[in-house]
């Protein structure tokens, strides 16, 4: 049922090992992850999931800090601004904490969270083997916890 | 060459420009807005689950198909211009 989880967590530590240590997995620097050194590896890391991962490259939002939620300090964005300019986007969607902060995003940005979205360098394959490493280590259970008590 | 009078300013290679550029600029919301909306999906489930006990994450969403994501776009640009 798992499989392709496992697959993913063990060529995760195989590539990274650095990321054993818990406390690097839970804060990750972005830095790390976008400088040319963390691309490539994250893009050696990437490629052999193509055809087992759907969406393997799709930009997806990663949390820098495993205690801390999605907001606009806490998810890796890409920074520059795309040629084609800032212009009005309203991000919608079923009316949570997420699509409000990133109409905030928007706003605090100066426009378009577009163009961070689009450079951003989270794939959906960096996020599950991420997050996955994370699960699997209890080092999501504090961000369960603090949600049970509210 | 002028397109029509609804474009009395534009040269066609004016506005097939603005139209790619909107169309991009679709496309790339539409992905925008599944990444926050896929966000939203895993907080949720992290928060009610205990994640150290989820058994997967792979493999559980439905796949977006791009090429409908691409016409949807296009049918709205020239719908709304």
């Amino acid at each position: 049922m798992a499989r392709w989880d496992d697959l993913l967590n063990d060529a995760f530590e195989k590539a990274f090992p650095e990321y054993l240590d818990d406390a690097r997995l839970s804060n990750l620097t972005e830095n790390e992850i976008k400088s040319a050194e963390g691309k490539r590896r994250w893009r050696e890391f990437m490629m052999p999931f193509e055809k087992i991962v759907h969406d393997y490259n799709f930009g997806t939002l990663i949390r820098l800090n495993a205690e801390g939620e999605y907001d606009e300090q806490n998810a890796m964005f890409g920074t520059s601004n795309t040629p084609l300019g800032r212009g009005p986007l309203p991000v919608q969607s079923a009316g949570g904490h997420i699509s409000r902060w990133a109409h905030q995003a928007q706003v605090s940005l100066g426009g378009n969270i577009l163009t961070h979205f689009s450079l951003c360098s989270g794939y959906r394959t960096q996020f599950y083997a991420i997050e996955i490493a994370r699960n699997r280590r209890g080092l999501n259970d504090k961000v369960w916890a603090a949600n049970q008590k509210a | 060459m002028r397109v029509s009078n609804s474009f009395p300013a534009l040269r066609m290679e004016e506005w097939l420009a603005h139209l790619f550029i909107r169309l991009y600029l679709a496309i790339e919301m539409q992905f925008a807005v599944a990444a926050v909306e896929q966000s939203e999906v895993y907080w949720n489930l992290i928060t009610k689950i205990q994640p150290s006990k989820l058994t997967r994450l792979t493999q559980s969403e439905q796949r977006p198909f791009v090429p409908a994501l691409v016409f949807l776009s296009l049918i709205g640009i020239l719908c709304c211009g």
